[in-house]
């Protein structure tokens, strides 16, 4: 081949070079994300670009971690994360709990609902052990359910909290992306603009906006919604087309063995000196009405806790779910705002009763054991 | 690898390094092994079969010349070999099930997996590439390497464009010096694709909600007219953005591509219309399909031989490019009716001959130019949906609901406050936003009458479009929102 003479297309002799100018936009740009950089972080836009993220798919959870990174700024850290899906987002009241457990320990706790929608097992030990090495809290509650264990079920919310650059970098695969988006609170500002051109958009992001501002700084979002007492009650049917698909999923009701080593995951990280404890949510009895098989429930519970208490850990045990009034509840498994004070103040009571009588007490950050 | 990301710049930039230090016997060893390498990021299957097909048409063409003996049964084979792998990669959705539920195998997942990326258009080349050489325009090529690189050369191989292989190996042999200037057009090049791609084509296909063009009936003509539109745009932006990517990536090896848009939607009829639009297919199927169709009929003792001339070459035509596209009842109505706006333009310039466009008054210019766009439009419709959709789309067109703006009236009169901005109204005003400033963009080219226009304007609209174009990349890195190219898929 022989670079030669061929005649290139005419062009108008450009008065300035073009590529210079490129290099010209791209040390502009970097000049204001440098000062984009600078105003973010002496807190100078905060007010008018309010919502953050990482770039995830999910704004809720981006939201909590905001939400956590503030609480621990504010309070100097935390002590208990509770974690676990939008029942836990809508049922705990951490300063209740916190309350009611330093009514009977003398403890008083820095106690933070870590609740996120569409979370399992699977997401969640992802996540725990994201939170144990950034925040350090002394104990975790971890709230898990039976659907937790179905084969698949929540493997896509798993897959995209992996998938996530930031995520990544967090889990130690470093990337420039991952990087960037960590250290750079202009990016995460600008990142909450990230699907501007979707037609979704603005719905998503008012949606986000309020979230953000329904949900109280120690991670609990109250659900105001008014209960549909029929809904609640109602019996399921197999033959109900809404309900189909819900039987089909649940039949044959089988702990998987990946969902069971997501699990383990979780109760190793007490070798890192983190108490890690698990609970349940007291769902209505029409919720569990779709297994086909009346001994799935007792037999799962004795297997989790077999699990859980051969790990040297602890399943506190659901409250009477009558105990909770209809009116507290937004469907048959969501607690609402009036369920919510309601469960979280039993919840503080077990805990404390726990911790007076079986010397299993929430432990604080600094590590030590509050008595 | 996809063409719009930091990586397939950064691959193609220290490629480019080393071919340019690279002693001559190795700079066409190193650029197939460069283009191999960018097919492998795609698929190892890929780079099988594309190696087989490549092989076979190679061996085929040095049998196919005029003075070989058994020359039209070689080639009459060549045409069936690149039309079969067509029908066995690309349409088997058509007989796979069909042929899974004979031998009780799931089949599908194996051929779609060897399917080459960019097959049709590779089939094209080498249908033309048979074509020239056994009616002797060109001599076989006896270079396996430079033939290979005809299929596999890295910039074109996604998505083209469609290059004549004689042109093709004069540039691959003969490349333009890289210097200073061309690397400028470089720039410029990339610079306007990416803003193509990027900031007009991407945010139009995501503004439209995916209920559009799936269920059509539950919106208005008003709105359903105005995401054609922007689909319309997309679909444009998107391919031309990916053209001049690839052929501004292309001139770093010192390489021209052939062109494939020139603004399309300025076109004042369909004839026009497709002289500007996926310019190097249109040529190949002007000059393998039209022309040779049309010399036949004109050659023939028909009395009829003008009316057939007039109808049956634009049909024929059009029907194989719709069928390129895909085979479905849809695309052949796209096509169908794009030949019949060509035969619609002749019959009338036939019944009531006009002039050449450039010397009709400029309002008629202007009207014609808005009657073919507004044709143009309305065919994307069956491009883009099943047919019945499609038959939908075009029904709920006429259903004009007037807008609802009472609202508005009442907070002009200072009687309630001005509502706040909606999902719909913002999505809304985000696609007008967009169409302005992608019509701004043409309108400038076609003044400036250069597809480097960039080139001329003043250094600080530059550095606008740059620091805006950086932003949007910025963004769309952290989000989903990078559509595929369209005509990557086929």
């Amino acid at each position: 081949m022989n670079p030669t003479t061929q005649k290139q297309p005419s062009i108008n002799t450009p008065a300035h070079s073009f590529i210079v100018t490129c290099v010209i936009g791209l040390l502009v740009f970097g000049a204001l994300l440098g000062a984009f950089e600078a105003t973010f972080r002496l807190n100078l836009f905060a007010n008018f670009l309010p919502v953050r993220s990482v770039g995830s798919y999910h704004t809720q959870f981006e939201q909590k971690l905001f939400k956590l990174e503030d609480y621990v700024n504010k309070y100097g850290g935390v002590d208990v994360i509770v974690i676990g899906n939008s029942m836990v987002n809508t049922g705990i009241i951490p300063g209740t709990v916190a309350n009611r457990y330093a009514e009977l320990t003398g403890d008083q706790l820095r106690i933070f609902n870590f609740g996120v929608e569409g979370l399992t097992v699977s997401s969640v030990a992802i996540l725990c052990n994201y939170l144990v090495e950034n925040y350090h809290p002394g104990t975790l509650l971890v709230y898990t359910e039976m659907r937790d264990y179905i084969a698949n079920n929540g493997d896509d919310v798993a897959q995209e909290f992996l998938n996530n650059a930031w995520m990544q970098y967090q889990i130690g695969h470093w990337s420039l992306q991952g990087f960037i988006v960590d250290h750079s609170q202009a990016l995460q500002h600008l990142l909450a603009f990230r699907n501007w051109s979707r037609y979704d958009f603005l719905t998503s992001y008012n949606t986000a906006y309020h979230r953000q501002d329904a949900t109280w700084e120690t991670g609990y979002e109250e659900d105001a919604k008014k209960p549909k007492i029929e809904s609640i009650i109602r019996k399921p049917d197999p033959a109900n087309p809404q309900d189909a698909p819900i039987f089909a999923e649940l039949k044959n009701y089988k702990m998987a063995p990946e969902k069971i080593e997501a699990l383990k995951e979780i109760l190793s990280l007490q070798e890192k000196g983190v108490r890690v404890l698990f609970s349940e949510i007291p769902v209505y009895p029409t919720y569990y009405g779709y297994f086909d098989d009346d001994n799935a429930r007792p037999a799962y519970l004795t297997e989790i806790n077999e699990i859980i208490s051969t790990a040297g850990s602890y399943f506190i045990p659901t409250i009477n779910q009558m105990r909770i009034p209809l009116n507290g509840r937004s469907d048959n498994h969501h607690l609402n705002r009036i369920g919510a004070p309601i469960y979280s103040q039993y919840l503080g009571s077990q805990l404390g009763d726990l911790c007076n009588e079986q010397q299993i007490c929430l432990q604080s950050s600094s590590g030590a054991t509050l008595p | 690898m996809t063409v719009t990301t930091l990586l397939f710049f950064v691959f193609a930039c220290a490629a480019a390094l080393l071919y340019r230090f690279l002693p001559r016997r190795f700079k066409t060893p190193w650029l197939l092994l460069v283009s191999l390498g960018f097919l492998f990021t795609w698929s190892w299957q890929f780079v099988i079969s594309l190696s087989l097909l490549t092989l076979l048409n190679f061996w085929i063409g040095l049998h196919v010349a005029p003075e070989l003996k058994y020359r039209r049964v070689w080639f009459y084979a060549g045409i069936a070999l690149n039309i079969l792998a067509i029908l066995v990669f690309k349409y088997n959705n058509f007989y796979l099930p069909w042929l899974a539920a004979l031998l009780k195998a799931p089949l599908s997942d194996g051929l779609k997996l060897l399917m080459p990326i960019g097959l049709s258009f590779m089939a094209v080349q080498w249908v033309s590439y048979l074509l020239d050489v056994s009616n002797g325009r060109m001599t076989a090529q006896k270079n396996l390497l430079l033939f290979s690189l005809y299929a596999f050369y890295f910039p074109r191989v996604v998505s083209g464009p469609v290059e004549k292989a004689k042109q093709f190996f004069a540039r691959l042999e003969n490349p333009l010096a890289v210097d200073r200037p061309l690397l400028e057009r470089s720039a410029v090049l990339i610079v306007s694709g990416l803003l193509r791609k990027m900031v007009f084509a991407d945010p139009l296909f995501n503004l439209i909600p995916a209920a559009a063009f799936t269920q059509p009936a539950q919106y208005g003509g008003l709105q359903l007219l105005l995401w054609l539109v922007a689909y319309s745009f997309a679909l444009y932006n998107d391919f031309a953005g990916y053209t001049l990517i690839v052929r501004g990536v292309s001139l770093w090896f010192g390489i021209e591509l052939a062109n494939n848009f020139n603004l399309p939607y300025l076109s004042r009829n369909f004839s026009e219309f497709w002289a500007r639009w996926h310019i190097s297919l249109s040529n190949w199927l002007r000059d393998y399909i039209y022309l040779p169709l049309s010399w036949k009929i004109m050659h023939s003792k028909s009395k009829l031989k003008g009316w057939v001339n007039m109808i049956v070459p634009p049909l024929i035509t059009m029907g194989v490019s719709a069928l390129w596209h895909g085979i479905s009842w849809n695309m052949l109505l796209w096509g169908g009716l794009h030949g019949i706006y060509q035969i619609v333009e002749h019959l009338a310039q036939k019944i009531r001959p006009q002039g050449p466009l450039n010397e009709r008054p400029r309002w008629k210019q202007g009207l014609n130019t808005g009657i073919t766009f507004l044709f143009a439009v309305l065919a994307w419709v069956p491009f883009k949906m099943p047919l019945q959709t499609a038959l939908l789309y075009w029904q709920s067109l006429l259903h004009w609901v007037k807008p609802d703006l009472h609202l508005y009236v009442q907070a002009l009169h200072n009687e309630i406050p001005y509502p706040a901005l909606t999902g719909t109204q913002y999505m809304n005003l985000a696609i007008l936003g967009l169409l302005a400033v992608a019509i701004f963009i043409d309108l400038n080219q076609n003044r400036k009458k250069s597809e480097l226009f960039l080139q001329q304007w003043p250094r600080w609209a530059q550095i606008v479009v740059v620091v805006v174009l950086l932003t949007v990349i910025v963004l769309a890195t952290y989000s989903n929102n990078v559509a595929p190219f369209v005509y990557q898929t086929f």
